[in-house]
């Protein structure tokens, strides 16, 4: 077998060697005067004639031997520097990456010992790392939701092994497809490429069934199982939804899933601001999942929390992760809307009826300035003109019904009679939960003139708009050609629905929201300010950053479970994240691993075959051993 | 010379102070390793030491240090004769090389910090990069190589996927930048995976910057999530933003339809069509085979146009338009000029019924006629037997297909393939109605529409067995050659032609004694069979009794589930036995029929075979009647499903198809084939012996339902003419169709990379969330492939789908939702993904990088000498240290040598009791 020298270059070796091998034997040539020792007298010359007898041969030997070891100790420790390794393939190094699975399954507490799936995933790496030849290079990445090199391609496995120890999972589900792809493009055009994934293989079925990447054949893949059973019981819905036209009060959803092969009995309890409110037992048969649903809550801005646990049953649930979960049921914000009318009770009356709402009521005459001089249009959310078109502020958003005049942002050149609105947008926001529009009988609309940067929401036949909207980073208009009282709108379910969706878009809400995120998916959080450059927001760990907003959203990619604090300019808020997967939930470790039409190997890394140890340990440890041992021999003198 | 007191105990104090400092030093050490390694059990034991974190990646070897407490023990047998300080210095150099080694072999790192720079370029290649901005990037990557000084230089180019472009050792040039090969490589732009490989191109000890040039049309992944990451990394990102003179470009960006299209009624749709220069195009519109605009001029201003398109739907159903356009002038992408969409309009419902007796249609035509208007408003569309739709196209466009006595002759498979996907996966109806060509009289035993039919269609199926076993038994006396034994040749032979293939069939000839001419097999081997009967050829007297001998003992072993004995002659015969053998035939289910041929026939012999056999007796003076004799004998036999006998309906279980009718007051019906129910199937009407007449259940999105009588002059002769006729007809047609687009859910869908995210929403009209449902939805690729998938509910009234899109084009969108096992509602919708993404781009977008950058710490347009200058900043990596420690140990264990080799400070006596022992 051959070795070569990794470590302290040969050069430097050898004139280490003639120098200090030199210097030893020099002191070994010295010879120490004898040791004078006190004798009785009788004894005397028995001795003394023995100890003539024995040095005549035996000190010569001895010094000798002595001699040897030291130069023995001496080059087993100038060798452990040259850190020889053996020659293996040197020739034909491998590039190995290293895709370790940090998802969330990998918390699961199914190995030996109670101890998890990283863990086991860890020792996988090391002996991985420790298999390593010289001049094989390797690159450790992890692998959850998203893919992450942690270093590049490199020959110090010592470096490696660091962050292999400090790997720890998410809560997010890994991205198989994205993590072998990368793989592959990393290999290319490496040789000896080889890909060793450690995991548990609970990836989505959908991942491993349609796993489209091309392998090369000159690439390797092993997959080093971890995980030992799939018992799992888990939250997989957890958020909190507004009725589409109530917008005070809140529908709470949670779906809990079983993943064991017995019947179970779990006990859901959820919490409010930490305190017990509602807790129930349920039969779980196998793969069931139930649903429970709290209705009618009112906005509170409360912490809410579910927690699950098997209480009855023989099944063990080691997948913490997602036995608890949570929501925020929103504090509802008031909306002040400012109403521009002679007087419209048909207008009021749906605001009014909202307590999310707070109406102002002036008319078109105190618009503007109040004879006190105050600026009424200010401090108002959303300004309503019912009939009139002043000027308005540059920033802001307005409704108009019926708008004219010099001021009006749409010109208006003629009035249309028994307009028939005959198509309408169904994607746009001010028409959820609105069917249609034919049957409302309108007396007399304006004939609005568009722009290119209108939304023609509704239109009568003949093409006039009936319903239009626009919108850029200060404004947000909405124009209704005509007047609620000419028409038979107000008596229609749709109006007060239409007025809400347009209080929704104006505000940046939006009655489809659900208020809730997944871990491991990018989150677009909506801030209060849309002039607002960033955010900071405090993860659930406790650790803090800052994240960039544009036009009032912020992007946040969220991979720990638990509630995040976001402070937005001078606004506070929080927004929950919770794993709610049924993909990742499904723990069961999945081994031989089959990835589309490519079967994983399942060949223990080299490292079991080899020594936990480098050659340079285990000299210095040579070395070590037989100090003591000569330590004891010189003390009595066996050598010198 | 004798120690005085004074001294003995000096010197036995110092022996047990140098003993107890040995205890001490194992017993605290020991008691520390204990504490740290064992209790703690690190993987990796860390410290401080001169304001660096030193690292111990072995931290169990520190379990060797236990040996220090062993040398100092040692040193009290000591022999050497040094002085006591010498030896001191022996035993604490001894240590310290151990605990040096000791320190090596527990490896310890400390961080360490460099500022070499490492720079990689990534370098977007994919379609929308023109040539001369590659040339131009491939400058600005060579400028910073020039410049690189002993800094390190990656490149990586990248479009769907990144790839490492090398850079050879010495190079002076950089390697060009060439796009990626392979189909579609370049058809979309990861700039993220790029800058994620990149992490991992640079050593660990150089500081990293990396430059970005792109157009900043990202089409998958997300750059700016990413460079969040690279920041955590310390990766400085930079852009180069490179002149960008877009080619010409003109596209269809989206085809905007209104969300209530109606039949006949123009509508306007929009056209987004974006244009990068000022141009004219010629636009066409198709609705699906059909144009509806042909070249139409529109002039395209720079950036966004919007064209209003005024086009009619004729017939409801699924619409598919495609918009095309050709610009004039240049255009860098012609697959963007064509945009497909797909609607399906609502209009009535539309009922197709196919009779197969065409003349009986005007009853249920009539009928529906009447009603259809007030109860089940839809439109009616009859058609023969021929006319039944062979597309699935076709057939989508129908709520309820009812097929009444249509033979299976006329439905091919594939037909049958498609109306159970008609059902399965479109949700449409689909009623079968009886008479003598449904069911399995009408050949429907096996087929698909048996699959999803809710009533098996053969009563007492043994699958192994054929159904039918007839042998023939005829009189080849020399009495009947001539005119007579032709016509039983060729009466056997319609008999063959008549049967089916997993119909069984013999001949057995006789006159003195019987001869086999067929022995039972297959009707299928017609063309041998037919042969074999045509050899048949007159012979002696006439004994009917070892034929009918020879008939029992071939029909003991054949199995089938009808077994049939068709005996035919034109004499007299010997009685003797035939009693008898009869009653063995009856023992074995065999019946048996006789045809009396001329006057001369025994009439009460074959009139007590056939009462005996459980059979019927014909008598015929006309030969030529045998064949039609032999014909109807067979149908006879062969359909035994058909029950033409007059009966009352009895009401199963009452549902809305039944509602309103008075049952009892209902007319006889006068016969129905016998069927028989699925355990799943909902039977609400059966006959008087429990046979069931009307029944249905679910079958997919649709409905499936059976009428085993019929509903023409034949067995509904009486009832026809009711009030009730048309009421309940009219009941069950809207019971069938397709579920209404009243209980429609709003349902969104959007493509986010190549995905199809589908969204409904269950909202009640009391403004409740609905909870609870079980939905489905059905996707309909562009190449008409079916994929049905579970929907998910994820929140209260929030139901969820996602499906990677493997095809452009437009994709339509149907799902069903049941609550409690009966259909709630259906959701529609449609998503287009006409052309790649990276079709879309036109111009570049500097912002996405530019804010990549800036997130990072980087900046614009970097001249060479910023991406090479470290300035302040280190960069920290980890660095082993064991080598130095095994030099320390080294020099120590030089020190130790001269330590035990030389004499330095005098010497001590030895006693001879120390030597000797």
């Amino acid at each position: 077998m051959n070795w070569v020298l990794t470590g302290i270059p040969l050069q430097l070796l050898t004139t280490l060697a003639l120098g200090l091998g030199g210097a030893t034997t020099l002191l070994y040539v010295l010879r120490v005067r004898r040791r004078r020792i006190e004798v009785p007298y009788s004894p005397l010359w028995q001795a003394v004639l023995a100890q003539h007898r024995a040095n005549q041969w035996w000190d010569r030997i001895k010094r000798l031997l002595s001699l040897l070891l030291q130069l023995l100790l001496l080059g087993l420790l100038l060798l452990a520097l040259g850190d020889p390794r053996r020659q293996g393939d040197i020739d034909e190094a491998r590039s190995v990456v290293l895709l370790v699975d940090t998802s969330a399954s990998m918390m699961a507490t199914d190995e030996s010992g109670a101890r998890s799936r990283m863990d086991r995933a860890r020792e996988h790496a090391l002996e991985t790392l420790r298999g390593l030849t010289p001049r094989d290079e390797i690159m450790l990445v992890r692998m959850d939701g998203q893919i992450q090199p942690l270093t590049p391609f490199q020959r110090e496995p010592a470096l490696v092994e660091e962050l292999v120890r400090e790997l720890t999972p998410t809560a997010t589900v890994a991205n198989i497809q994205e993590a072998m792809r990368f793989a592959v493009d990393a290999l290319a055009g490496r040789p000896q490429g080889e890909i060793v994934l450690i995991s548990d293989g609970a990836f989505r079925p959908a991942d491993v069934a349609q796993f489209d990447v091309e392998v090369p054949s000159s690439v390797t893949t092993t997959h080093l199982a971890v995980g030992q059973e799939g018992g799992n019981v888990g939250i997989t819905s957890f958020n909190v939804r507004r009725y589409p036209s109530n917008r005070t009060n809140y529908e709470v959803y949670v779906a809990v899933r079983s993943y064991v092969a017995e019947p179970v009995t779990v006990e859901l309890g959820i919490y409010g601001e930490g305190h017990l409110v509602d807790t129930e037992r349920i039969d779980m048969a196998p793969g069931a999942e139930v649903t429970r649903i709290y209705t009618d809550l009112p906005s509170a801005g409360a912490h809410l929390e579910a927690r699950i646990a098997i209480v009855a049953g023989d099944a063990t649930d080691v997948f913490p992760v997602d036995d608890q979960a949570w929501t925020l049921l929103p504090r509802e914000d008031v909306t002040r809307v400012l109403l521009v009318t002679q007087g419209n009770l048909y207008l009021e009356a749906p605001l009014l009826l909202n307590e999310s709402i707070e109406v102002t009521r002036v008319t078109p005459e105190n618009y503007g300035l109040s004879p006190d001089g105050r600026d009424t249009s200010a401090g108002h959310d959303i300004t309503i003109f019912d009939g009139v078109a002043p000027p308005t502020a540059d920033r802001g958003n307005f409704m108009y019904f019926s708008p004219s005049g010099p001021d009006s942002p749409w010109a208006v050149d003629a009035d249309v009679v028994d307009p028939i609105i005959h198509q309408t947008q169904g994607s746009h926001p001010l028409m959820r939960f609105i069917q249609g529009l034919r049957d409302v009988n309108i007396g007399r609309a304006r004939r609005l003139q568009t722009t290119p940067d209108d939304v023609v929401v509704a239109s009568a036949i003949g093409g006039s708009p009936m319903i239009v909207a626009r919108s850029d980073l200060q404004k947000r208009l909405v124009a209704v050609a005509f007047r609620v009282s000419d028409t038979d709108f107000a008596l229609r379910v749709a109006f007060p629905v239409l007025l809400l969706n347009a209080i929704d878009w104006f505000t940046g809400e939006d009655a489809r929201l659900v208020e809730s995120f997944r871990t491991g998916e990018s989150w677009v959080v909506r801030l209060a300010d849309r002039s607002l450059q960033s955010a900071r927001v405090t993860w659930p760990s406790g650790r803090t950053q800052e994240v960039p907003a544009y036009d009032g959203t912020m992007v946040l990619y969220g991979n720990e479970p638990g509630f995040y604090r976001i402070e937005a300019g001078e606004t506070t808020f929080e927004v929950a994240g919770n794993l709610s997967d049924p993909d990742e939930s499904a723990i069961a470790p999945v081994a031989p691993l089959v990835l589309g039409d490519i079967a994983i190997g399942t060949r223990l890394p080299d490292a079991a075959q080899t020594s936990d140890y480098d050659p340079w340990f285990l000299m210095v440890l040579a070395v070590f051993a037989l100090l003591v041992l000569e330590w004891l021999t010189w003390n009595r003198r066996v050598t010198v | 010379m004798k120690a005085t007191l004074a001294q003995r105990v000096l010197r036995r104090s110092g022996i047990a102070l140098y003993w107890g400092v040995v205890a001490a030093l194992s017993i605290g050490l020991g008691g520390w390793l204990w504490q740290h390694l064992h209790v703690a059990a690190p993987d990796v034991l860390a410290f401080t030491w001169e304001d660096q974190e030193v690292k111990l990646l072995e931290p169990r070897a520190l379990w060797l240090l236990m040996s220090a407490p062993l040398i100092v023990g040692l040193q009290w047998f000591n022999l050497s004769d040094f002085h006591w300080f010498q030896r001191a210095l022996n035993i604490a150099l001894r240590v310290l090389l151990l605990v040096a080694l000791t320190f090596a072999m527990a490896r310890p790192s400390v961080s360490d910090f460099d500022s070499h720079v490492c720079t990689t370029y990534l370098v977007d290649v994919s379609d929308s990069v023109p040539d001369a901005v590659l040339e131009q990037a491939r400058d600005v990557v060579q400028r910073g190589y020039d410049a690189r000084g002993t800094g390190m230089v990656r490149l990586l180019t990248f479009a769907a996927r990144p790839v490492v472009v090398d850079i050879p050792q010495g190079a002076e040039r950089v390697s060009a930048l060439l796009r990626h090969d392979g189909e579609g490589a370049g058809l979309s732009s990861d700039p993220a995976a790029a800058l994620r490989m990149s992490y991992g191109l640079c050593p660990p000890d150089h500081l990293k910057r990396t430059v970005i040039i792109t157009d900043g049309n990202q089409n998958r992944g997300d750059l700016l999530g990413e460079a969040a990451t690279a920041a955590e990394f310390g990766v400085t990102l930079y852009t180069h933003e490179l002149p960008f003179e877009p080619p010409a470009e003109v596209m269809v960006r989206n085809l905007e339809m209104p969300g209530d299209i109606e039949v006949g009624e123009p509508f306007v749709m929009t056209a987004e069509i974006f244009s990068n220069r000022e141009t004219e195009v010629l636009l066409s519109l198709t609705q699906n085979e059909f144009r509806d605009i042909q070249g139409r001029r529109v002039a395209l201003t720079p950036g966004m146009n919007r064209v209003e398109l005024t086009a009619e739907v004729y017939e409801p159903g699924f619409r598919l338009f495609e918009l095309a356009l050709r610009p004039d002038g240049a255009d860098r992408f012609d697959a963007n000029n064509r945009f497909t969409r797909s609607v399906t309009v609502e209009g009535r419902p539309r009922v197709l019924y196919v009779e197969g007796e065409f003349q009986s249609r005007m009853y249920l035509e009539r009928a529906l006629d009447r009603e259809r208007n007030d109860l089940a408003n839809f439109d009616l569309e009859v058609r023969g037997a021929y006319g039944f739709p062979t597309t699935l196209d076709e057939l989508r466009n129908f709520d309820l297909v009812i097929l009444s006595d249509v033979s299976a002759e006329f439905i091919s498979r594939s037909t049958m393939a498609n109306i159970e996907t008609y059902v399965r996966e479109l949700g449409g109806g689909f009623l079968m109605v009886g008479g003598e060509n449904s069911f399995g009289p009408g050949g429907y035993d096996n087929t698909p529409l048996e699959a999803i039919s809710p009533v098996t269609f053969d009563m007492q199926r043994q699958r192994d067995m054929p159904s039918l076993a007839m042998l023939l038994v005829i009189d080849r006396s020399g009495s009947m050659d001539g005119q007579k034994l032709e016509m039983a040749k060729d009466a056997a032979r319609a008999v063959v032609d008549l049967m089916g293939p997993q119909d069984l069939i013999g001949v057995v000839a006789f006159d003195d004694a019987p001869q086999t001419v067929v022995r039972m097999q297959s009707a299928s081997n017609r063309s041998r069979i037919r042969a074999d009967i045509g050899r048949i050829g007159p012979g002696g007297g006439t004994n009917i009794y070892p034929a009918l001998l020879e008939a029992w003992i071939q029909m003991m072993e054949t199995r089938a589930r009808i077994k049939h004995v068709i005996v035919l002659t034109d004499g007299q015969a010997p009685w003797d036995g035939i009693a008898e053998v009869l009653g063995d035939l009856r023992d074995e289910d065999v019946t048996v029929s006789s045809v009396a041929v001329g006057r001369e026939a025994d009439r009460a012999l074959l009139e007590m075979i056939a009462e005996l056999g459980s059979g019927r007796f014909y008598q015929t003076n006309d030969p030529s009647n045998v064949p039609q004799i032999f014909v109807q004998e067979t149908s006879q036999v062969a359909r035994t499903n058909l029950v033409e006998e007059p009966f009352r309906p009895v009401v199963g279980r009452r549902s809305q198809a039944l509602t309103g009718i008075a049952w009892d007051s209902v007319p006889y019906l006068l016969g129905f084939v016998k069927t028989q129910a699925r355990p799943a199937a909902e039977v609400m009407l059966s006959t008087e012996t429990g046979e069931p007449l009307l029944a249905r259940w679910r079958q997919g999105l649709g409905r499936v339902a059976v009428f085993t009588s019929d509903i023409k002059n034949r067995w509904a002769v009486e009832w026809v003419r009711t009030r009730t006729y048309p009421q309940f007809w009219a009941q069950v047609v809207r019971d069938l169709m397709r579920v209404n687009s009243e209980d429609v859910l709003d349902m969104s869908a959007e493509v986010r990379q190549g995905v199809a995210h589908i969204l409904v929403d269950a909202v009640g009209e009391d403004d409740r969330f609905v909870n609870g449902l079980t939905s489905t939805v059905t996707m309909v690729a562009p190449d008409g492939t079916e994929v049905t998938m579970p929907m998910r509910q994820t929140a209260a009234g929030r139901y969820e789908a996602h499906a990677a899109l493997p095809q452009y084009g437009p994709y339509q969108l149907t799902a069903d939702h049941q609550l409690d096992g009966n259909s709630f509602a259906a959701s529609y919708g449609s998503v287009s993904y006409p052309y790649p993404d990276e079709l879309l781009s036109v111009s570049s977008n500097p912002d996405l990088a530019r804010r990549a950058a800036i997130l990072t710490g980087g900046s614009v347009d970097p001249e060479p000498s910023v991406l090479w200058d470290p300035g302040d900043e280190l960069t920290e990596y980890r660095r082993e240290l064991w080598p130095w420690a095994l030099f320390a140990a080294l020099g120590l264990f030089v020190i130790d040598l001269l330590l035990r080799r030389v004499r330095m400070f005098g010497l001590r006596p030895i006693r001879w009791s120390q030597v000797a022992g």
